[in-house]
């Protein structure tokens, strides 16, 4: 059983202005596949 | 104005300064100091629990009040200490002012239901959360029934733990529209004047849909819902707009997804060609959000569209049937009064939205507005209320309820935002943005993730 209190809330931001966007896409790649990996995992 | 601190309130002075800027808002606040004007802080912890006393000392008086506290959970002290030290300097301004300046008490974070989730879920009645909230948070009746109605009524929305760790929903963000709007804070580039930026942009963008969305496949986490906002997603041109639908509709979208929401924010780009290609690739909520329906409004905000327009994407929106249509309006813009959102209020109470979305006007940093409001003198706190009970009341007329609401800093008469809906077609996800109790994966310009991880 998952308690909602037992989960870490993470803010995160893509940049605000489309050519940093475009510029840092990798890192944002890098960042999002690593995270989704954490969700739901229990490990 | 001065007022100094000494005491505990040195150290609490981020945790207690938005209270006293409620009483003497842009008060400078100067630590170690009681020359004149000053607010002494103490705490305890004995025997029976936690206490706090704030003393104020002002034009040669003293008003000072003390409060017992007990944290909700073991550990929970802190927190407690913070809660304590807000109520007690609340309530001592209080008795030296003779006012109450908000109907919000000490509640002056950004999303005042999640605590109300919190009381409800160790097992509390309604009527006990909202004593809590009166007592504690000195918040007024009236906003204790709001909030604590508001958060029953997510009960059936919000995800149970078990669900929070599969169901996901995403925020995609265009930062393009057709012209700036002059309030607007968010990331928003006129699309006619920056074609190259669009193109790499929207590439960008599509790598990063693809990328994600075979992430998620792989973890099978389940896409609950999608937003696709701004900007103005609807001034993309039609190819890249059908590209992006397909790209959305093969990467994201899946046999559990419930909901799928386009800001189409600007009437004057919702064309047939672009609703009917929004419909058939599975949109059933579209938001068409006039802001004012007073023409001169339009104008001063920099909307390049006229109200006629407005009715003309709704005739369009209704022929090709969206399950649900929002209208976003804002009370508080430039030079409009009661009877300017009573206007408006008439008019969307004909078009007769099944979502009607109410923002309070809070001045951005980031926005234009700012940088002018010598031109444009803000409506007054008295002016602001009034105008917020003539929208609810117009919800009323349509026969909408509110069902989520968030607060934000600089909001014209201390008020809120907060969405209506007509039963059954409540958004999910503004009910998970707000309550936070669902990982929303962000993409593209400016869009904010927010991962909820277990904790190791």
């Amino acid at each position: 059983m998952v308690n909602p209190y037992d989960l870490t809330l993470v803010n995160e931001y893509n940049a605000k202005e489309p050519r940093q966007y475009v510029d840092r896409l990798q890192e944002y790649l890098t960042r999002k596949v690593n995270w989704l990996g954490k969700v739901g995992s229990k490990e | 104005m001065i007022i100094g601190l000494t005491g505990e309130a040195v150290d609490y002075v981020g945790t207690i300064q938005d209270i006293i800027w409620l009483f003497f808002p842009g008060a400078e606040l100067l630590p170690n100091n009681t020359a004149g004007t000053y607010i002494k802080l103490e705490f305890g912890n004995e025997g029976n629990g936690l206490w706090a006393e704030a003393q104020f000392y002002h034009q040669g008086a003293a008003n000072a009040y003390r409060e017992n506290g007990t944290p909700l959970t073991p550990g929970e002290e802190a927190n407690e200490f913070k809660r304590l030290a807000k109520l007690v300097i609340y309530l001592s301004l209080a008795a030296a002012t003779s006012q109450l300046p908000s109907p919000w008490g000490i509640m002056t974070g950004i999303r005042p239901t999640k605590v109300v989730h919190r009381l409800l879920d160790f097992g509390w009645s309604p009527e006990k959360v909202q004593g809590y909230l009166v007592d504690k948070y000195a918040l007024s009746q009236d906003k204790a029934l709001q909030i604590t109605d508001i958060a029953g009524r997510q009960r059936s929305i919000i995800l149970t733990g078990e669900q929070m760790s599969r169901f996901i929903s995403i925020y995609i963000g265009i930062p393009f529209c057709p012209s700036r709007c002059l309030y607007c804070s968010f990331p928003s580039y006129p699309i006619k004047r920056n074609k190259l930026m669009v193109e790499d942009f929207f590439k960008a963008l599509i790598e990063e849909i693809k990328r994600v969305g075979e992430m998620i496949k792989s973890r099978n986490l389940i896409v609950q819902t999608i937003y696709l906002g701004g900007g103005t997603p609807t001034s993309l041109n039609l190819d890249m707009l059908l590209t992006l639908m397909d790209t959305i509709n093969l990467y994201l979208k899946d046999s559990n997804t419930v909901e799928f929401t386009v800001e189409g924010g600007r009437p004057d780009t919702l064309s047939t060609e672009v609703l009917t290609l929004l419909a058939e690739a599975g949109v059933d909520r579209l938001s068409i959000n006039p802001q004012s329906m007073v023409e001169k409004t339009l104008k001063v905000i920099g909307r390049a569209h006229s109200i006629e327009d407005i009715y003309q994407a709704m005739a369009i929106a209704r022929k090709v049937k969206f399950k649900t249509i929002n209208m976003d309006l804002i009370i508080g813009l430039p030079g409009e009064t009661p009877r300017d959102v009573q206007e408006t209020v008439n008019r969307v109470i004909e078009l007769a939205p099944e979502n009607l979305t109410i923002h309070s006007l809070a001045v951005k940093r980031a926005s234009d507005l700012k940088q002018r409001l010598e031109e444009f003198p803000q409506a007054s706190a008295e002016e602001a209320v009034e105008m917020w009970q003539i929208t609810a009341n117009g919800a009323l007329a349509l026969g909408q309820h509110p069902y989520y609401m968030y607060r934000q800093k600089q909001m014209v008469g201390n008020l809120e935002n907060i969405g209506y809906t007509k039963p059954g077609h409540a958004c999910i996800y503004n009910v998970q943005i707000i309550e936070e109790r669902q990982t929303i994966v962000g993409l593209g310009v400016g869009a904010g993730s927010k991962w909820l991880i277990p904790t190791t």
